[in-house]
């Protein structure tokens, strides 16, 4: 199996197969790092917006946050893809100036803003929320604050981002995640038919997202969320 | 002399350029993280009154601008988004006042 298809990423249908694709193969204009820790490029790509691109390095002993960066942002794309919620912002493998790596959608062109900034408890859907807060649950989130996630304020859309080793490995903080918290706050536990059906997509992709040299981390994980969505499917509640 | 230990915070805007939110300094006589910047952002706001959890030794509990090092040491694991970037911490040495 090459390294760009660890995971099958099934065709969105709410999304131009475009982004995908301009995102993997489109023509690089420019690349120039990120003041910041964590490392990033902010990559230009011609005739598109752009995307944040987080290289591997192999060396993680002093940083442990980027212990399978690469993998699980591309896990959590294909879980998302698999349901069609459309929540996590495009990404891929994809090499620039010799370096292997995750590149991300940049979404703020497309009007999301930081969700901390912005009334997003007032301004968001239930319909949006409640996906957002199974998604949440789903991926067993463990860092999941207002700073890790976006939300547009015109569309209502939110968008997830920052899948690393702490939100979804190891996290002595694990607290439940804002979305999910809110969603139970308002009362949107009784889980409708759409998203009944969306689990068993899910479950009916999981095998072909896990490939069959998965790392055990991976395998962990999808083990995890496999469970959760059959609980969510028995019974109907989200909680 | 005096050591000043730092951070500095951005944040990443439409256009994709970076802006500096704010600096944390920690001075060694004082032990209690300041903060220069606008403390009405949100951002700063947010973190003066709530806090943030200890990434690196996983110890129990919130970190806070009075908790020094240890508050100024996690900055960089909690603004790790691209769209919200801390620096590592710095030193600078600067002649006493």
């Amino acid at each position: 199996m090459s390294e760009g298809k660890q995971f099958e990423t099934p065709p969105k249908t709410n999304e131009p197969q475009s982004v995908e694709d301009l995102l993997e193969k489109g023509e690089i204009e420019s690349v120039h790092a990120l003041k910041g820790f964590e490392r990033y490029d902010l990559v230009k790509i011609k005739d598109d917006g752009g995307g944040l691109f987080r290289p591997t390095i192999e060396d993680n002993k002093y940083n442990k946050n980027l212990y399978l960066r690469k993998e699980l942002e591309l896990l959590v794309f294909a879980i998302d893809n698999a349901l069609e919620f459309d929540l996590v912002p495009t990404v891929v493998n994809r090499d620039i100036e010799d370096r292997n790596g995750s590149l991300q959608r940049f979404i703020k062109d497309d009007g999301f803003e930081v969700a901390n900034l912005l009334d997003w408890q007032t301004l968001v859907e239930d319909t949006e929320l409640m996906k957002a807060a199974v998604f949440d649950f789903l991926i067993d989130s463990k860092d999941r604050n207002d700073i890790n996630f976006m939300f547009n304020p015109v569309s209502k859309r939110i968008k997830l981002i920052d899948h690393d080793y702490y939100m979804l490995i190891n996290f002595a903080g694990h607290f439940k995640s804002f979305i999910l918290s809110m969603a139970i706050k308002r009362g949107l536990i009784k889980l409708p038919e759409e998203i009944k059906r969306a689990l068993e997509n899910l479950l009916g992709k999981i095998d072909s997202i896990m490939g069959p040299d998965s790392r055990p981390e991976i395998r962990q994980i999808l083990d995890g969320v496999k469970e959760r969505a059959e609980k969510l499917i028995a019974t109907g509640i989200l909680v | 002399m005096m050591l000043l230990h730092f951070v500095e915070l951005f944040e990443l805007d439409r256009d994709a350029n970076q802006k500096k939110i704010a600096t944390f300094r920690l001075t060694e006589e004082s032990g209690i993280v300041e903060i220069d910047g606008d403390h009405s952002h949100r951002i700063v706001e947010d973190i003066k009154g709530e806090g943030i959890f200890d990434y690196k030794y996983a110890r129990p509990g919130k970190l806070y601008p009075n908790d020094g090092m240890k508050f100024l040491e996690n900055l960089k694991y909690h603004f790790r988004s691209g769209y919200l970037l801390a620096t590592d911490v710095e030193k600078q040495v600067t002649p006493t006042p």
